[in-house]
């Protein structure tokens, strides 16, 4: 299990959740959201830099994963969990500004997607 | 043309089977209804819901309730069963000795002793040759936390171990520099002795392995240096361990484990000729159950006061004193049914809610007396209908005739009445006589078992997992089935099903909300289905068969409630195919399955079968028990 930060290298064959963020800069809140993921053991990326509708965002970045499972941040606190097999405008979890425990539980709930297992109430 | 309806009240549904009876003498089953049963069986109240049934029978034959002449009523059998639980052993846990909730996420691996110091002491008051576990608080960041262990560490100190109260024991595990087992999601953190020491071990969670070394008795006589005596006291902490992913023991000076027996009393049951024989609750279920067969015919049994059983045994007679008016000492108990179970128990001074299976007993009573008032029942129905009723049979033998209406049966035949409150039996032999019983032990019981063996402390819930098959919610679109099939869907489920064991309901999933898979779920429900039905099942046919050996049946027929079960027959057929029995389920008139048998049997009584049944019904059976006052007088 790892994770790491920014494009992520052609001979990387690690299944990762890829959490995007619109915008160049970092919220705060992404590092909660790493520890959310981290803590459950899966492995992920996180990728600055992307600029649309924060839904479309969270939706590519499921698109892309290969755990097909990717997450949005918008500059104003806004986290999108996403799945590539749900309609593109209709994600899992879309939460505005979510305290620091929800942040880390939606970073949970993106890696229990994965492991298949029951998802923690948020908010 | 005149109408006729047999109307059977049962504990918890009244059915009705309409009959059209034409002018040529032609009779023809119209319709049937069921509505369920209002008040306590055999009392007043059952009147509105028996009209309820009528008018909705009436209604489907397309005339109106008050052109039925005659009502024809069941001598409802008088009898009223209920359950109850006694637990017959606790452990108990002094002085926080053990962590065993068995957290998702554990860190590191291994097995690492040493005593329990705050991960923000001074490292000056402790020397660096004393191995330590730290203890971590909610309050100190993982980060913090990670630091601290390194810093520790690098300064020569072994720290062999972490007790972690938040959720981050993988993220302390990943900035640290050793290699040591944490147990996190402690909730009570701060009632964790310190300075004592303690044993925290990890499995490797990649290979599938559960712990063994606090899982084993020996395995913390080793770390503790136990005596003999002291290893045997604490077998109860090892033997709720076994089967986790990681654990902490904490040997502390007074700290103590006791597995007590709980005095759940005895129970004395007594038979025809008055002789008492004793049996110790604890002593287990198939004592019990042998000491009840020895002594059948039961007259009465009765339990401790002040243990559960014996508050159970006196509020069943309450009960039933009540229905009747009848005084309570001369109400008795006919038979009991008890079921050896584990349930799970929270730990009495557990850190993290910690449960062990503990040893109980279920038992299920029935309770019997003379007759149930349902002239007071008649006499409503007439007033409110303008029809004549008839008290027309006993229950048990209607539900013979009704029954030998299933295609392909014929006497001599046992019957098998499966309730929620009892399980009733009646055999027909070759000269049409009939001989009922009636058994404690059914759905109720059922229920029960499941909810106690699954800690679910939720009746509602646990019928329902009686009832639906389960099934695992495995992606958002797709469900697996608890035999391995797998359903998709078009639309994705609802996130909090994902992830869950759920029950497949008739339009919905419900989320089971304990952790267990749907095999496990699937296991409960069926060993309480066979412990209490197949068990009832063969012992009410024993008593029942005149020379008392199964194999002389040749026809068994399923009814009641829980013979409409998905799986109840089928067990029970099954386990009778070894005697060489046709054994199924009901199927009354050809076409209500194994409901209406004693509202249909009550109708056939009344026209001495007509061209319903292929036998002449003898002239005992068809004869009405007792008619209301409208027909005394002729009106």
């Amino acid at each position: 299990m790892s994770g790491c930060r920014g494009e992520v290298e052609s001979s990387d064959d690690v299944p990762r959740v890829f959490v995007r963020c619109i915008g160049d800069r970092e919220p705060d809140l992404v590092q909660y959201i790493e520890h959310g993921i981290e803590e459950e053991g899966v492995s992920w990326a996180v990728q600055p830099g992307y600029d649309d509708d924060s839904v479309a965002v969270a939706h590519g970045a499921a698109m892309d994963s290969k755990l097909k499972i990717g997450v949005g941040v918008t500059p104003d606190a806004r986290v999108i969990v996403h799945h590539k097999q749900l309609p593109s405008d209709d994600p899992l979890f879309d939460v505005a500004e979510p305290t620091t425990e929800d942040a880390r539980k939606l970073g949970s709930n993106a890696a229990r997607l994965a492991k298949r297992m029951p998802l923690k109430q948020v908010g | 043309m005149g109408y006729v309806a047999g109307v059977d009240i049962g504990n918890s549904s009244t059915e009705v089977a309409l009959l059209r009876r034409s002018g040529s003498g032609e009779t023809t089953f119209v319709s049937d209804a069921l509505y369920r049963t209002t008040g306590l069986k055999g009392t007043k109240k059952n009147v509105p819901g028996v009209i309820k049934a009528l008018r909705e029978a009436s209604k489907e034959a397309g005339i109106d309730a008050s052109e039925i002449d005659r009502v024809l009523l069941n001598e409802a059998a008088p009898v009223i069963g209920d359950v109850a639980m006694e637990t017959i052993t606790e452990t108990v846990i002094t002085e926080s000795t053990m962590i065993g909730h068995d957290p998702s996420t554990p860190g590191g691996v291994g097995l690492g002793t040493g005593t329990t110091t705050e991960i923000t002491a001074d490292m000056d008051e402790y020397p660096a040759d004393e191995p330590i576990v730290f203890l971590i608080p909610e309050t100190v960041d993982f980060a913090v936390a990670a630091n601290r262990i390194n810093e520790w560490s690098a300064a020569g100190y072994e720290i062999n171990g972490a007790i972690v109260q938040r959720d981050d024991a993988v993220l302390i595990d990943n900035r640290i520099d050793v290699e040591i087992p944490i147990v996190d999601e402690v909730g009570q953190i701060g009632d964790v002795p310190r300075d004592q020491r303690a044993a925290v071990e990890v499995a490797p969670q990649t290979s599938g392995k559960t712990i063994d070394e606090l899982s084993n008795p020996y395995g913390i006589a080793t770390v503790f240096d136990l005596s003999p005596e002291e290893t045997q006291k604490i077998i109860p902490v090892s033997r709720a361990l076994v089967g986790n992913k990681s654990a902490v023991v904490i040997k502390t000076p007074e700290g103590d484990v006791e597995e007590r027996t709980i005095p759940a009393g005895e129970l004395r049951i007594v038979d025809e000729r008055g002789v008492e024989t004793e049996v110790p609750v604890d002593e287990g279920a198939s004592r019990i159950m042998e000491a009840v067969m020895d002594n059948w015919p039961v007259a009465d049994v009765r339990g401790e006061s002040g243990s559960n059983i014996g508050g159970m045994l006196n509020r069943a007679r309450d009960s039933m004193a009540e229905v009747t008016g009848q005084p309570v000492d001369s109400i008795e108990i006919r038979d009991i049914m008890a079921v050896d179970t584990l349930i799970p128990q929270e730990v009495e001074g557990s850190v993290a809610g910690e449960h062990s299976m503990e040893n109980a007993v279920a038992l299920a009573a029935m309770v019997k007396t003379q007759q149930l008032p349902m002239q007071q029942i008649a006499n409503g129905i007439e007033s409110e209908l303008g029809a004549e009723v008839l008290i027309q049979g006993v229950e048990a033998k209607m539900a013979v005739l009704g029954s030998l209406t299933t295609p392909g049966t014929d006497h001599p035949v046992a019957i098998l009445d499966m309730g929620g409150g009892s399980t009733d039996a009646a055999y027909m032999d070759e000269e049409k006589a009939i001989d009922s019983i009636h058994l404690s032990g059914a759905g109720d019981m059922v229920t029960m078992l499941i909810d106690s063996e699954l800690g679910l402390d939720d009746r509602e819930l646990a019928e329902e997992i009686k009832i639906y098959p389960a099934a695992e919610v495995e992606t958002l679109f797709s469900v697996r089935q608890e035999d391995g099939t797998v359903n998709f869907f078009d639309d994705p489920v609802d996130p909090e099903l994902f992830g869950r064991t759920v029950l497949l309901k008739d339009d919905e999933m419900r989320p089971i909300p304990i952790d267990k898979s749907s095999e496990e779920i699937r296991r409960v429900r069926q060993q309480a289905k066979r412990r209490v039905f197949v068990k009832n099942a063969e012992r009410a046919l024993n008593i029942i068969t005149p020379t008392e050996n199964i194999r002389h049946l040749p026809f068994v027929v399923m009814t009641g409630r829980s013979s409409l079960d998905f799986e109840i027959p089928e067990m029970i057929s099954d386990a009778l195919a070894e005697y060489g029995i046709v054994c199924g389920r009901a199927n009354v008139r050809g076409e209500t399955g194994p409901r209406n048998a004693v509202a249909t049997g009550l109708v056939l009584s009344h026209i001495e079968g007509g061209s319903h049944l292929e036998f002449e019904i003898p002239g005992e059976l068809t004869s009405a028990l007792e008619r209301t006052r409208l027909q005394a007088d002729g009106q």
